[in-house]
């Protein structure tokens, strides 16, 4: 057997150490391609307008919304439709906490975490009983309370369309134009995606991985379901409510109306098209979800179209939204981030360099 | 009275909304989540057909229920049956997804205009007690206690009912004694999409047509919980539990609290007694 060549392979392990690094800086190529998309993300707010810089805010809050839920649906499998509900619960956490009180930024955002935590602390209970849909729409059932409650505090404070918030401040910055949002957001994004990484590879995401494929098994193997179960309500459900708390301040309003059913939905979208279970994925989907609709927005103006498709555009567009989900399910369940590793095994076979290990499907 | 009238009719509606909702479940164990959609889209069908067709509108509206069993059957050929080795999971978003379709069809096609769709006439009756009692509620409670006869009936004695309820108990084991199983499956979602749309109907004529009416169809999915997923005989009386409560709620207490209520039950309910209160305690184990 040539050794030599061996270990030039990205696949070969030869210590701990090494299958634990993860897995951006492994290779040259690799090295190259992670340096020039650092180098594009920082110097990208110097070259994009306004509104460019705008949606990609958008895609990174959206990013860190939808790594949390896919740490709970694609991970640790326990389906959530309470997404919108722990996300407003975090953003009114931000507008009650910065509004009424005129507390800084960085003590809103931990206790938007612990009261997101709390609620998915209430939500994780009934998974101790419940498996995938009825856990769903107990969730879901949980979202409509917490609107209930939230939308009674937006009308009775007399806040008819929402708790106006303001810029936030960190240190001598304010936090209003969308170039200083773009690196803290692209900072949170790594940090987020960072912790859920290094999550999954340690002890709780391995029993999550294994409460999700048998939960039966998981338990003769000594995992405590129950608590690894409650843990991913928790974690996930704080990151969210946080994601909630940030945007509040992004767009600097806090209302119910924004929280709807459809949100809830949008993110599921985005983990289901990204790839269930995949740190990139859902980055990947968050991104595809939230820039449909401004590139269709601008396609309609660059065509020029009129009549009815015009006067009702928002609706063709969830229309198209909800196509390209069916045909996603239906042509590639795997979603993004399968038919990225395809893409990316076809450049590393081309012309015959590695030969790629069987990826088993989940 | 006039409080006993009204949870009876909401009763009703809830109750046949759930059905549609129950018979797909039995069958192909999928939540339809695009239910509250199918609702919108069936209605505005009835009115259109209402208002092209001259006649008695009955002609209109039973033709446009039997294109909604077609309909039904579209779905399941198209959609459903293609994800069937698919986790469960992924056929439900997929439902979420013919809903936002549908949903944004609907407003596409009908402009989101309220409509009504009138059934010919429309009058008030005094019942003693000094309540009234509109002609549209006592066609509701009419079709509906009908209905649910003829479901009965019909998974107890006609041979497709039987086939289904042994798809449902074991589909694999039914499916070896060589019952046609997807063939069983595709009528129960076009018994499903039937019932939705009677119940469409039935709403439509009381209420309005409109795209309102999405959360209340919603609403079905607590009623199914509260009277387990798989079991049609406890729709009724989850129906008349969670119409009960959400009129106690937005006559004595709050109107906002109503939109909750539902779903205060469902958890609560779900809590103690996750199969609900007809359902069958290993369901729970197969999902």
């Amino acid at each position: 057997m040539n050794t030599k060549k061996a270990p030039k392979s990205p696949y070969l392990k030869t210590s701990y150490y090494k299958d634990m690094v993860i897995a951006a800086f492994d290779t040259p190529f690799r090295r190259k391609w992670v340096l020039i998309g650092i180098l594009i993300l920082i110097f990208f707010p110097f070259i994009a307008n306004k509104y460019v810089i705008h949606v990609a805010n958008l895609v990174a809050i959206a990013s860190i919304g939808a790594l949390a839920l896919n740490l709970l649906i694609g991970n640790a499998g326990l389906l959530s439709l309470g997404h919108a509900g722990f996300m407003a619960s975090g953003a009114f956490t931000a507008a009650i906490m910065a509004t009424d009180f005129s507390l800084p930024i960085w003590t809103v955002l931990p206790t938007a975490a612990v009261v997101g935590a709390i609620l998915g602390l209430i939500g994780g209970l009934p998974s101790l009983k419940l498996k995938g849909m009825y856990l769903g729409i107990s969730t879901l059932g949980l979202y409509y309370v917490i609107i209930y409650i939230l939308s009674e505090y937006q009308f009775h404070g007399g806040f008819g369309f929402g708790i106006t918030i303001k810029s936030p401040q960190i240190g001598p910055f304010t936090l209003s134009n969308e170039k200083e949002w773009y690196f803290l957001l692209c900072f949170m994004v790594w940090a987020t995606a960072l912790f859920i990484k290094n999550l999954l590879r340690s002890r709780p995401g391995r029993a999550w991985i294994a409460i999700h494929n048998r939960d039966i098994a998981a338990e003769i193997m000594g995992i405590n379901i129950g608590y690894y179960k409650v843990m991913a309500f928790v974690i996930s459900s704080s990151i969210i409510s946080m994601a909630g708390s940030i945007y509040a301040y992004y767009t600097n309003v806090a209302s119910v109306e924004e929280y709807s059913f459809g949100l809830t939905i949008s993110y599921l979208a985005m983990i289901i098209i990204g790839g269930l279970g995949s740190v990139l994925g859902s980055i990947m989907g968050a991104f595809l979800i939230t820039v449909f609709p401004f590139f269709l927005m601008n396609i309609a103006d660059f065509f020029k179209i009129t009549g009815v498709i015009k006067d009702y555009f928002f609706s063709v567009q969830t229309g198209l939204f909800g196509v390209i989900i069916i045909i996603f399910l239906l042509v590639e369940p795997l979603g993004l981030s399968e038919i990225w590793r395809r893409i990316r095994d076809y450049f590393m076979l081309w012309p015959f360099r590695y030969k790629p290990l069987a990826v088993t499907k989940r | 009275m006039q409080f006993l009238i009204s949870v009876i009719v909401l009763a009703c509606a809830y109750a046949m909304l759930s059905a549609g909702f129950i018979v797909i479940y039995k069958s192909s164990r999928v939540l339809n989540f695009g239910y509250s959609d199918i609702v919108i889209m069936t209605a505005y069908l009835a009115v259109t057909l209402t208002q092209l067709i001259t006649g008695p509108p009955v002609i209109a509206l039973s033709i446009s229920v039997i294109l909604s069993f077609m309909f039904g059957l579209v779905i399941y050929a198209l959609l459903v049956k293609p994800m069937a080795s698919q986790p469960i999971f992924s056929t439900i978003i997929l439902t979420v997804a013919l809903g936002i379709v549908l949903y944004s069809a609907a407003v596409l096609i009908w402009g989101g205009k309220a409509e009504y769709i009138s059934f010919g006439w429309r009058a008030f009756y005094l019942l003693p007690g000094g309540s009234t009692v509109a002609s549209t509620e006592i066609v509701m409670i009419v079709i509906t206690v009908l209905f649910f006869i003829a479901l009965f009936n019909f998974y107890r004695f006609s041979e497709i009912g039987k086939q289904m309820r042994a798809t449902a108990e074991n589909t694999l084991l039914a499916s070896q004694r060589g019952i046609n199983i997807y063939f069983v499956t595709s009528i129960a979602w076009g018994i499903g999409i039937f019932a939705t749309s009677v119940a469409a109907i039935l709403l439509g004529g009381n209420y309005s047509v409109s795209l309102h009416m999405g959360p209340v169809a919603l609403k079905a999915f607590a009623v199914a919980l509260v009277g387990g997923l798989d079991s049609i005989k406890g729709a009724i009386p989850a129906a008349f539990i969670v119409a009960m409560a959400e009129l106690v709620a937005s006559n004595y207490v709050n109107p906002r609290l109503a939109n909750a209520i539902p779903y205060v039950i469902m958890i609560i309910v779900l809590l103690i007694r996750p199969w609900g209160l007809f359902g069958t305690k290993e369901e729970i184990e197969r999902v």
